[in-house]
């Protein structure tokens, strides 16, 4: 196919001009774009705190958009139709962070909680290895091995007990404090068993520590980290969200236009193919994989209930385990380590089924999280995420890593989702530059 | 090259047969809409929907719309300026089937499916184009299935009209 001169007949100075022009404008584009993409760069790396905010915004807004586009069905106004899913969204922001709130446990619990773990744990510990009694000198597993384990668990005690402030608070809500009932005797003399063995063990290392913060904290810095701050930190990085959320549901393709707008004439039809392609395998995905996150959780609230956790528990095991679970593998992993850490200090199990016991819970656990992943693999990813996209499992680890490494938790929640738009992007994109005998 | 004649038949297929053409003059992009056949029979309110779904694209002269066997995703109207409908010939040299000016259309049939385009189109002067996006239109048919019906309805005649004009041809030649 040949592009001729034209039917002006242009000269060959007019087709050396033109050649130039082009010349002159791939440049540019060349240039515009390492500059774009540089200052892209550039403002990730320094909003980085907004990234997870703005992209939970756009994440919930995708979700929307097929409710938008009903609505319109329905003869509900395109303007309607937003103020409705923006009232919802409020309410239901309000009412999920309401419920979480409830479920997570307050200060006297998290007290309690750890005093409880670290008892059991410890006693659990010594049963097994055959010292319990004073005077036991432990089974084959603690001769050959006890020196190590006992190290170990002297490293996991340390991060489980109490310091000086949390024993003082602990002794506050065991008489009744913030208007919340006192604790329970049992629990008190877990803290003091507890305490006893480490009180002498931590007394200088806690008093060099508490220097050392003395020294670095100066007095005025103590208003910064009052819960009120970090609250009016949280909203107001967390005040993106809805914002994002309500100007992509009003944009009514004119961010699709303007890149658009931007690409050649050439790669013009490629470019709204990719687009659409892209825009298309992104939205299943997150339907899909929003779906099998909540299918997972609600299934691990439901089976731990079962099995004899407390609601409350159950439902927080099974929110974790669910958001955990847009990782794989991690929502198994995160229900696991919850419902054992649980099931080591569970005391009084209810379950529905007599043969389920505070001593085989973590058997019950175990068989839970494996009914899950069962479910998981041969109901919700085939019938919920179907075809959605694949990763290798050497790009999942490396994502979540490298993701963490670089933007936090943010990076570790979104890494997986990033891979997917950008596997997609690229996929697709040379798929149709192939079909448009572009490459 | 085809003969004048040959021309002015193959034209039957790629022009506009509906073409309400006057020249030199400027509008609009929802006028240009307006006068497109396929929009015809949609409303002031539902026209400005459409105009809203539109991409403007810009030609220089020796550009090409769309290439010959790529997959079509967009429909093409003129708004200014000229473009030759174009297929390879035996030699280096190409075909020119048909001749689209302002306000009429070209890749209709993009609207449908994506298979491959039976010709390119090259702007033989400075182009401005209004590209219409075959999913835009799907989106229509699901969010605003009046407006979707009207167009595809619209299309289906269209398309109808250059069968019967191809069809006439064939039995002319045939005579």
């Amino acid at each position: 196919m040949t592009h001729g001169t034209g039917p002006h007949g242009r000269g060959n100075s007019d087709i050396h001009q033109t050649d130039k022009r082009k010349q002159t404008r791939r440049i540019v584009f060349i240039i515009t774009a390492i500059l774009a993409v540089l200052t892209l760069l550039f403002f990730i790396w320094s909003l980085r705190p907004i990234i997870l905010p703005a992209i939970v915004g756009m994440f919930v807004a995708y979700l929307c958009f097929p409710v938008l586009k009903l609505f319109t069905k329905i003869g509900i106004p395109r303007a309607a139709g937003i103020l409705l899913l923006f009232g919802t969204f409020f309410i239901v922001v309000m009412v999920v962070a309401n419920l979480v709130g409830a479920i997570l446990p307050n200060e006297k619990e998290q007290l309690v909680l750890r005093t409880r773990f670290q008892y059991k744990l410890n006693e659990r510990y010594h049963a097994f290895m055959g010292i319990s009694k004073q005077g036991d000198t432990g089974n084959i597993v603690y001769k050959y091995l006890g020196d190590d384990l006992d190290h170990f668990m002297g490293s996991i005690n340390a991060a489980l007990s109490l310091n000086r402030e949390e024993r003082m608070l602990f002794m506050k809500y065991r008489i009744g404090y913030n208007h919340l009932a006192p604790i329970k005797d049992k629990y008190y003399e877990y803290f003091l068993k507890n305490t006893h063995s480490v009180v002498d063990r931590e007394q200088p290392t806690e008093s060099a520590k508490n220097d050392g913060e003395n020294k670095t904290t100066p007095a005025g810095e103590d208003n910064e980290t009052s819960p009120l701050a970090a609250i009016m930190a949280a909203f107001k990085l967390w005040i993106i969200m809805p914002l994002v959320f309500l100007f992509l549901l009003i944009d009514d393709g004119e961010i699709k236009r303007f890149f658009v707008a931007l690409v050649p004439n050439r790669y013009f039809e490629v470019s709204l193919a990719v687009f659409d392609k892209v825009n298309k395998a992104i939205g299943n995905y997150l339907r899909g994989i929003l779906m099998e996150c909540s299918l997972v959780g609600l299934s691990y609230a439901i089976l731990l209930s079962i099995f004899g956790f407390e609601i409350k528990m159950a439902v927080m095991i099974g929110l974790f385990a669910g958001i955990a679970n847009a990782i794989p593998l991690m929502g198994a992993g995160i229900a696991l380590a919850c419902g054992a850490s649980y099931a080591l200090i569970a005391e009084n199990v209810n379950s529905v089924l007599p043969f389920i016991t505070a001593d085989n819970l973590i058997l019950a656990v175990l068989v839970c999280v494996i009914i899950v992943m069962a479910m998981d693999n041969v109901i919700f990813q085939p019938f919920v995420v179907g075809g959605a996209v694949q990763i290798h499992p050497l790009a999942v680890f490396l994502g979540i890593i490298g993701g963490s490494m670089l933007f936090g938790f943010a990076g570790l929640i979104l890494a997986i989702p990033t891979i997917v738009v950008v596997k997609e992007f690229i996929a697709t994109l040379f798929t149709e530059l192939k079909d448009y005998y572009i490459i | 090259m085809a003969t004048i004649k040959e021309k002015k038949q193959i034209n039957a297929f790629w022009g506009n047969v509906f073409s309400r053409f006057k020249a030199g003059k400027k509008i609009p992009n929802i006028e240009v809409l307006k006068l497109c056949p396929i929009f015809q029979h949609l409303s002031a309110r539902e026209l400005k929907k459409v105009a809203g779904l539109i991409y403007e694209r810009k030609y220089h002269a020796g550009e090409y719309l769309f290439e010959m066997d790529q997959p079509g995703t967009a429909m093409f109207i003129i708004k200014s300026g000229l473009v030759k409908v174009v297929v390879p010939g035996h030699t280096s040299q190409e075909i020119e089937l048909a001749t689209i000016k302002p306000e009429d259309f070209l890749g209709e049939l993009a609207l449908l499916d994506d298979t491959p385009r039976s010709a390119s189109a090259k702007a033989t002067e400075k182009t401005e184009a209004l590209a219409f996006f075959r999913e835009d239109l799907n989106e229509l048919v699901e969010t605003h299935p009046a407006i979707g019906s009207k167009i595809l309805k619209d299309l289906s005649i269209i398309i109808g009209q250059r069968l019967k004009a191809v069809n006439e041809q064939i039995y002319s030649k045939g005579d």
